[in-house]
């Protein structure tokens, strides 16, 4: 019984470590934008496709270490996707922003069904699910009467590292305070000296590289990546943005593991639980909409003045 | 309070216009604001003076017209609103407009932006000049905040949220200190205010003023306007219709019945 307890909670770990990263973006983005950015998935998508051409590229050079693979697939993933995230920003968004926040929103859409869309088309293959590489996939150990997944262990490390340096550049840095700044008053932080236009195209940098970290994770941890795994990614991740609080970074830190924590438990303690855990999480979001829209965390919506 | 006839001119607006679909919110305003002084603007509610605060900002696009500021009469309308406050300009608000979850200090340290220049990559890897940066920016917030004696010193690791309503009134006053400005743009600073708030406040002013900042500002509280002010512009209908001292306009025809209606200004 132990026993599993530590297996969920290690599950539940890792796969909130991802849904955070994911979370985070959502919650800079709405922060600095007020879009709730649906193409962030697709940036994802992008993410785990990134890191399977650098596994197949790394096959051809030669590379053999599995470690240094990963740590390639992790940066060259990072710096696709927030190349992407940037591009679709300067693109797409600037010329809705400041628009109704349903123009904004469709747009993210449409552009998300294109990404989507032209993976399917023009990635070799691309409608099929491919085989991701995860070289310690079946390597694991014993701590006591627990086995534990050295994949797992290194996805909780990684994510924790990752939304720990993402605190310290939010909370203690020039750029990081400039975001917050303009996430709360745009137009005073303006006044203030900042351009905005380098905040916002840094946000979509920092969140998109962190989408693409966890395209990465997804496919270590599940073995397999399709060009449509975007879309569900992007509820969880909104809902985990939602839990905390839209707009909240710190809140979409915690948001992501309680979506796990409910999809775990769901798993756990309801038999045959697995075919609806997804249906728990949607019903968390909307549960924390209607009862608790500034999230679970006092979110930044009391206004001084 | 005598003005000083030979004070440069440090912001200039020359026939500046703003139409809001139809509205003339300024109208052919022309006005001279002299380095060194404090200059109030007084006028009736929608007479066009927060308008003007947001065109000297770039917040809006001028109709026509143009603002001129410095010894160098850079327009401002060429200049995007976050370049502004590089060129020496900063302002409050009439309805306050701080960061409510930022600390009072980080409200003050985002003030000095334009003084900083820090890149994304270098702020995730903090070269040592940037952390000698960081540390004499924050020596420099603390000593701004400090104008204001333990007030705002002793909460300065807190939301600025927390404060009381005439203390986030003072974080605003400081918060535009902060960047060292020539001209200071004060919308209303008294709003909301009690007699000896406002009293305090005049002396801020005050006390700014003798620091070296030229100060304009925008007040309906005619106890601050005599108390400070070297000169005044009365607005009405966007446009300028009285200027000089406080006593030269406040009993201007023009401006007795802009307030008070025609059948008052003929007593």
């Amino acid at each position: 019984m132990f026993e599993t307890w530590i297996q969920q909670l290690v599950n539940s770990l890792t796969i909130g470590g991802m849904y955070t990263l994911v979370a985070v973006g959502f919650t800079l983005f709405f922060g600095v934008l007020r879009l709730i950015n649906f193409a962030h998935g697709e940036v994802f998508m992008l993410g785990g496709f990134t890191g399977l051409v650098v596994a197949w590229l790394a096959e051809d050079l030669g590379i053999e270490s599995g470690l240094l693979i990963i740590f390639l697939m992790f940066v060259f993933s990072m710096a696709v996707c927030a190349v992407i995230g940037a591009l679709m920003e300067r693109f797409a968004y600037r010329p809705v922003r400041g628009m109704p926040v349903l123009i904004m929103l469709v747009t993210s859409l449409a552009v998300g069904i294109v990404v989507r869309e032209a993976v399917k088309e023009f990635f070799p293959e691309g409608a099929n699910p491919h085989a991701f590489y995860s070289p310690f996939k079946y390597d694991s150990f014993n701590l006591g009467s627990v086995v534990l997944d050295y994949t797992q262990i290194g996805l909780i490390l990684t994510s924790i590292v990752l939304v720990y340096a993402v605190y310290l550049l939010v909370a203690k840095t020039w750029v990081g305070r400039a975001m917050r700044a303009t996430s709360e008053d745009l137009d005073a932080a303006r006044m203030m000296g900042i351009d905005v236009d380098i905040v916002i195209r840094n946000t979509f940098f920092l969140g998109s590289a962190l989408g693409g970290v966890a395209g990465v994770m997804n496919g270590l941890l599940y073995l397999s990546i399709r060009f449509d795994m975007g879309w569900v990614m992007a509820i969880k991740g909104f809902t985990a943005a939602v839990v905390g609080g839209l707009g909240n970074i710190y809140g979409a830190m915690f948001g992501g593991y309680i979506v796990a924590a409910v999809e775990v438990l769901v798993v756990a303690l309801i038999p045959e639980g697995s075919r609806y855990k997804d249906v728990f999480v949607f019903l968390l979001l909307i549960g924390v909409l209607v009862f608790r829209p500034s999230g679970l965390l006092r979110a930044p919506e009391q206004k001084v003045g | 309070m005598a003005a000083d006839q030979t004070a440069a001119t440090l912001l200039a607006s020359e026939a500046l216009t703003k139409n809001f679909g139809g509205v003339l919110a300024v109208n052919d305003l022309s006005l001279e604001v002299r380095e060194g002084e404090i200059t109030a603007i007084i006028g009736p509610n929608g007479s066009g003076k927060t308008t003007f605060f947001n065109l000297i900002m770039h917040l809006y696009d001028a109709t026509s017209g143009q603002i001129l500021f410095g010894g160098e009469r850079r327009n401002l309308l060429d200049l995007p609103t976050h370049k502004i406050n590089a060129q020496g300009l900063a302002r409050t608000f009439q309805t306050l407009r701080l960061f409510p979850n930022l600390t009072v200090l980080e409200n003050v340290l985002i003030a000095m932006s334009s003084h900083v220049n820090a890149g994304f990559l270098s702020a995730l890897v903090k070269p040592k000049s940037l952390r000698q940066q960081d540390k004499d920016a924050e020596e420099k917030a603390l000593e701004t905040l400090s104008m204001f004696g333990a007030r705002l010193i002793s909460m300065c690791n807190e939301p600025a949220s927390s404060l009381s309503y005439a203390n986030r009134r003072r974080l605003e006053i400081a918060r535009c200190v902060a960047s060292q400005p020539r001209l200071i743009l004060l919308d209303e600073p008294v709003a909301g205010m009690n007699p000896t708030e406002t009293r305090g406040v005049i002396e801020d002013i005050q006390r700014i003023h003798e620091k070296g900042h030229t100060v304009l500002l925008i007040e309906h509280d005619m106890k601050l306007v005599e108390g400070v002010a070297h000169r005044v512009f009365a607005f009405d209908h966007g446009t300028k219709i009285a200027e000089g001292s406080f006593r030269d306009v406040s009993t201007h025809p023009a401006v007795i019945e802009a307030y008070l209606g025609k059948r008052a200004a003929r007593h």
